[in-house]
């Protein structure tokens, strides 16, 4: 029965520090901050796709930060597709691996002028099609 | 003690079969080595026998000790496994609401079902693309 336990509490603590994303700093530090706008939701439903996690934020003058935190969890992504215009990468999303090897994870994000930007982290079945779908589905 | 002692040690605690002194020898162990130092998979070990020590500091008592014969209590025994559990289920529990959504406008919180869902909408919208030529390079992708 310990042995149980102490399996369970050792897998919930590998399972979290493979969660955990660089991201979740930039929610969490500028989040509450004037000139940002940040959306949390959880099992909601977004241009008909099942979400169990949609988290967006939308920023002003942070563009250094979100790109050092990007450029972290680039590293561990399975899948990237970047949008680069004039040699910079303006837009692009990552896939990040599973933490229950069933939810698919992602980072989307767009780059704009003077550190403006936009990042959204989602969670849910969504393959990485259906995220190009909801996305970018009028141009395709 | 060799990490190759240790190890048997704890094998055998896991067994229920170490003696009293074992036990203590165990106990030290994993309460003067630095955190640094601590194998990964012998972490959860540190953190029970550290909850253990509290709750023993507090039942000390010498009629207890007695009738335990130094072995832990059934009621520090249910403790250590309840703080298992709640610490396993505290680690995995997701972060944030369960269901509902918000939004933070410019440090304001907001709770509006559809001021939300506007603005997850406008945040989903500003990271499309609007190059066609980008788009046809991420089609060869």
């Amino acid at each position: 029965m310990r042995h149980i336990l102490l399996t369970l509490l050792l897998m919930a603590s590998s399972l979290t520090m493979q969660a955990a994303l660089n991201i979740d700093r930039i929610f969490a530090t500028y989040g509450h901050s004037k000139g940002c706008k940040m959306v949390e939701m959880h099992d909601t439903k977004m241009r008909g796709y099942p979400l169990r996690t949609y988290k967006s934020l939308v920023y002003k003058h942070i563009g250094n930060e979100v790109d050092k935190a990007l450029a972290e969890d680039k590293r561990k992504a399975k899948k990237i597709r970047e949008v680069v215009d004039n040699g910079t990468v303006v837009s692009g999303y990552y896939q990040m691996p599973s933490k229950d090897g069933k939810t698919n994870r992602y980072i989307l994000f767009s780059k704009g002028p003077k550190g403006s930007g936009t990042l959204i982290y989602i969670e849910g079945a969504l393959k990485p099609e259906d995220v190009m779908t909801m996305c970018y589905g009028k141009r395709r | 003690m060799t990490k190759q002692e240790i190890q048997q040690l704890i094998e055998k605690y896991d067994d229920g079969m170490t003696t009293c002194a074992e036990e203590n020898v165990l106990r030290e162990y994993f309460r003067t080595l630095p955190d640094e130092e601590m194998p990964k998979e012998w972490q959860a070990y540190k953190m029970m026998f550290a909850f253990v020590d509290s709750k023993a500091a507090v039942v000390e008592n010498p009629s207890v000790a007695k009738k335990s014969n130094g072995r832990l209590t059934l009621y520090m025994r249910i403790a250590s496994i309840a703080a298992c559990i709640a610490a396993a289920v505290i680690i995995a529990l997701p972060k944030g609401n369960a269901s509902d959504g918000y939004a933070v406008l410019d440090g304001k919180r907001v709770t509006n079902k559809h001021i939300v869902q506007e603005e997850a909408e406008a945040a989903l919208q500003s990271v499309m693309y609007t190059d066609d030529d980008a788009f046809a390079a991420f089609d060869e992708l």
